[in-house]
Formats: C-alpha cells, structure tokens, sequence
C-alpha cells in the first residue's frame, strides 16, 4: 500500500475511533450535583381513624378484625440455629384496669377493643392500648405450647370457655408518644410495655417501636363493599428483664403486630 | 451480533484482541514509512515488524480459549463454547503471519484485521439509533477497542525488542 493511501487510512481510522470515542461517552463519570435538599419528604395523607362505640353498620367507626390479625413473636433457638416463632392466640386493643384482671366465662373478646386512635398526620393525637393473653401462645406444638411453656412463662393452663386476664397472664402495651419517623412514612412509637413474667409482681419498661401504616381502601367481598386499613408495630425486648430463664432461647423477642380493621 | 449474550461476550473477546490493529499499522506505516534510515532501526524493522506483532496477538488469543476451556474442564463442550465459530476461525487465521512467506506481505494483516474493525464501525454508525441500552454496549465496545490498541502498540513494541536482540545477537556471531 502507498504512502498516501496510508495516509488517509490512518486519517479515516482517526476519525472513525474518535467519532466512537465521543458517541461512547455517557458522562456516567460525572460527579452528579449536590442533593438539593438534604432531608426526604414523606408525603402522608390526613386519615382520621377512629373506634366509635362499634356499631356495626357504622362505616365512620373501625372496628378490629381480630380473626384476621395476629401478634407474632420470634427469637434465637439455642444461640446457634434458627428461629423459634410463635403467635398469640388471643389479644385485644384494650386498656385492661387492675379491675378488670380477672377470667371471663366467654368464648369471644372479653372486653371492647376500642382504646386505640389514629391520626395519620397527627401523631400527638395516636395512641392504642394492647394486651395478649400469654398462655395463648401457640408455636404449633400442643405438648409445649401445654407444657414446659405455660411453666416457664410464670401463667397458667388454658380454660376452655374461658379468657383469662389475670394479672399472671397478661401483657400490655400502653402508647405515651408517637412520633413521625424522619426516615420512612411510618412512625417512631414509645411505649410502656407490662408484664410480670416470672417475677412476683409486673414490671414496666419504656420501649420503643415502629408503627406502619397500611392506608384504608374499599373492599368487595360478595355483594358487601367496606373499607378496611392495617397498622403493623414492630418491636424487642429482653425477656431476661422479665425473670424469663430458659438456656435454649435468647435474650430478645422479637414482636411484630398486625392488625386489621374494618368499618363494618 | 445474534441474540446469545454469550455470543456477544465472545465477540468482545475478539475485538479485544485484534480490532486495535489498523490503527497502529496505518500509525507505524505514515510515521515510519519515510523514514529509510539505515540507521534507524526502528524506522527500519517497524513496518515489516507489523504482521509478527499481529501474529502475536494471535497466539496470545489462542492461548486465551485454550486457558478458558482447560480452566473450566470443558474440553468435550469446547464445540459448545465456541459461540462465533467463524469469526474465531478468522481470528486464529491470524497465526499465519507467523510464515514469513505471508508476513511479506503486511497490508494482508491489515485486510484480516479490518474484519474485527468494520464490527466496530458498524457498531458505531449503523446502531448509532437502537434504544435501550445501546450507549453502555456502545461505551463497552470503545473500552475493549482502547485495550486492543494498547495490546496491538505493546505486541509491536515486544517484537521490535525481539528483533533487535536478534540483531545484536548475529552481529556478536558474525564478529566472533
């Protein structure tokens, strides 16, 4: 090949490699501009949920769907394996006074589980009181569920027929702030968390927690149409704190509550 | 490019190796093609230096799928591997130069390589307009050409180093 031809072969592949060289280029390197604003905003909406007095009938008052919640609790399995999970069989969205601590010869919820409200928007204004029946507690294992558990957990045996509030065998959550969580749309819950456990008398801590809310929306379920909406609260704590001995589960429970409703 | 991903990995493979070649023989033929220096080695070798270069790059890519398919214990699926066969027949064909009898003439190495070059061209002009992702394969591609530019300059460069050593090497013999 002659020198010109080479010439203007080197020139075509000059141009051809640089034309890709420029094509090529995505400024994928490009150091990006600065956030504009540093914080997040999460919008919420300015849902006002409320128990009322559970009129059925009554779409303006949400009541529990208590079939369709649960309150679930998990920890370690001998340190080492894997977790050992459970739920509760029977709970209740209830502030239960000292008074009412006693058995109930019924076979639904023994009290109205109407002491919680929602704001979305107004945190200050949320607040629910909670409680589980702890000899409810049911891992899918009748033998311990019956046996060592109801020991080790300081309660006593189920009574068919019967709910059990006594002081032995009832936790409850009682809400003193909710705030916004800054980092999510959820919220950031402190609670009192009452429970005697294997002590002689109860104990109350300050916890905190993560509250989720699951917007309401309309349902159809066969010619019915009502609206229905989910909180989900999110928890630890130290069953040691609580005179809970055991040498095959850890330290930490972990809860996690959902709870369904609906205006019905 | 047909629609393996496979395939296409093995085309970069190929372009990796040999698509950087034209243009670092059009380089040594303009800047060293005047330059009939008896004195300048350089000068001298480079040009008909350049298909030895190429025949390197060749064997370093044959020894390339030789350490994949021994990596991988897969020599009774190396048929299956090999996703452009015809492509990569060409590319080893690259070898050839090692023959002196070819290596003369050198614009031969040229025309094999501007095989691997028009894949990038036609890369470059005529899917200049597929969506998707385009401009990263696009981005991709001129990363494997600038490594082939650089294999092709550093394969010349150890060919020349080669040739002078066998130079200075005769010229002791002949001197003893």
């Amino acid at each position: 090949m002659k020198l010109i031809s080479n010439k203007t072969l080197m020139v075509l592949l000059i141009v051809v490699s640089v034309y890709g060289y420029i094509v090529a280029c995505t400024h994928k390197d490009q150091v990006l501009p600065a956030q504009a604003s540093g914080t997040t905003t999460y919008t919420r909406g300015n849902a006002v949920l409320l128990p009322g007095t559970l009129t059925a009938g009554d779409s303006t008052q949400w009541k529990l769907d208590q079939v369709h919640s649960s309150v679930l609790w998990s920890t370690a399995y001998l340190g080492a394996a894997g977790l050992l999970t459970g739920r509760f069989n029977w709970f209740g969205i209830a502030n239960v006074t000292p008074a009412q601590m006693t058995t109930y010869a019924t076979a639904g919820q023994p009290l109205k589980d109407t002491s919680w409200a929602f704001y979305e928007n107004d945190p200050s204004k949320t607040y629910f009181n909670g409680y589980v029946q702890i000899n409810t507690s049911n891992t899918g294992e009748p033998g311990r569920d019956t046996g060592c558990n109801i020991s080790a957990l300081g309660t006593v045996k189920i009574l068919p027929g019967t709910q059990n509030l006594a002081v032995n065998n009832l936790a409850q959550i009682h809400t003193t702030k909710v705030e916004l969580d800054p980092n999510s749309t959820g919220y950031i819950v402190t609670f009192d968390l009452t429970w005697q456990g294997k002590l002689t008398a109860p104990k109350t801590q300050s916890l905190v927690g993560k509250l989720t809310y699951v917007p309401k929306t309309n349902v159809t379920i066969g010619t019915a149409t009502y609206g229905v909406f989910g909180l989900r609260l999110e928890f630890q704590f130290n069953c040691r704190d609580y005179g809970i001995v055991s040498t095959s589960i850890g330290d930490n429970i972990a809860i996690q509550v959902n709870v369904n409703f609906n205006n019905k | 490019m047909d629609n393996s991903f496979f395939a296409y990995l093995q085309l970069l493979e190929i372009m990796a190796f040999f698509s950087g070649y034209p243009l670092v023989y059009a380089f040594v033929q303009v800047s060293l093609g005047k330059k009939i220096m008896a004195n300048n080695f350089v000068a001298r070798v480079g040009p008909s230096a350049l298909p030895y270069s190429y025949a390197l790059v060749g064997m370093l890519f044959l020894g390339f799928q030789l350490k994949k398919i021994f990596a991988a214990f897969a020599i009774d699926h190396a048929a299956v591997s090999i996703q452009q066969p015809w492509l990569m027949l060409w590319a080893l064909l690259a070898m050839l130069f090692w023959v002196p009898y070819v290596a003369k003439n050198t614009v031969l190495s040229l025309l094999h390589s501007l095989v691997f070059f028009l894949y990038l061209v036609w890369e470059t002009f005529l899917k200049r307009n597929q969506p998707s992702d385009f401009g990263n394969m696009l981005q991709n591609d001129v990363h494997v050409y600038t490594s082939s530019l650089l294999l092709n300059f550093f394969s010349l460069c150890l060919i020349l180093l080669a040739a002078f050593f066998y130079q200075k090497m005769g010229k002791r013999q002949i001197t003893n």
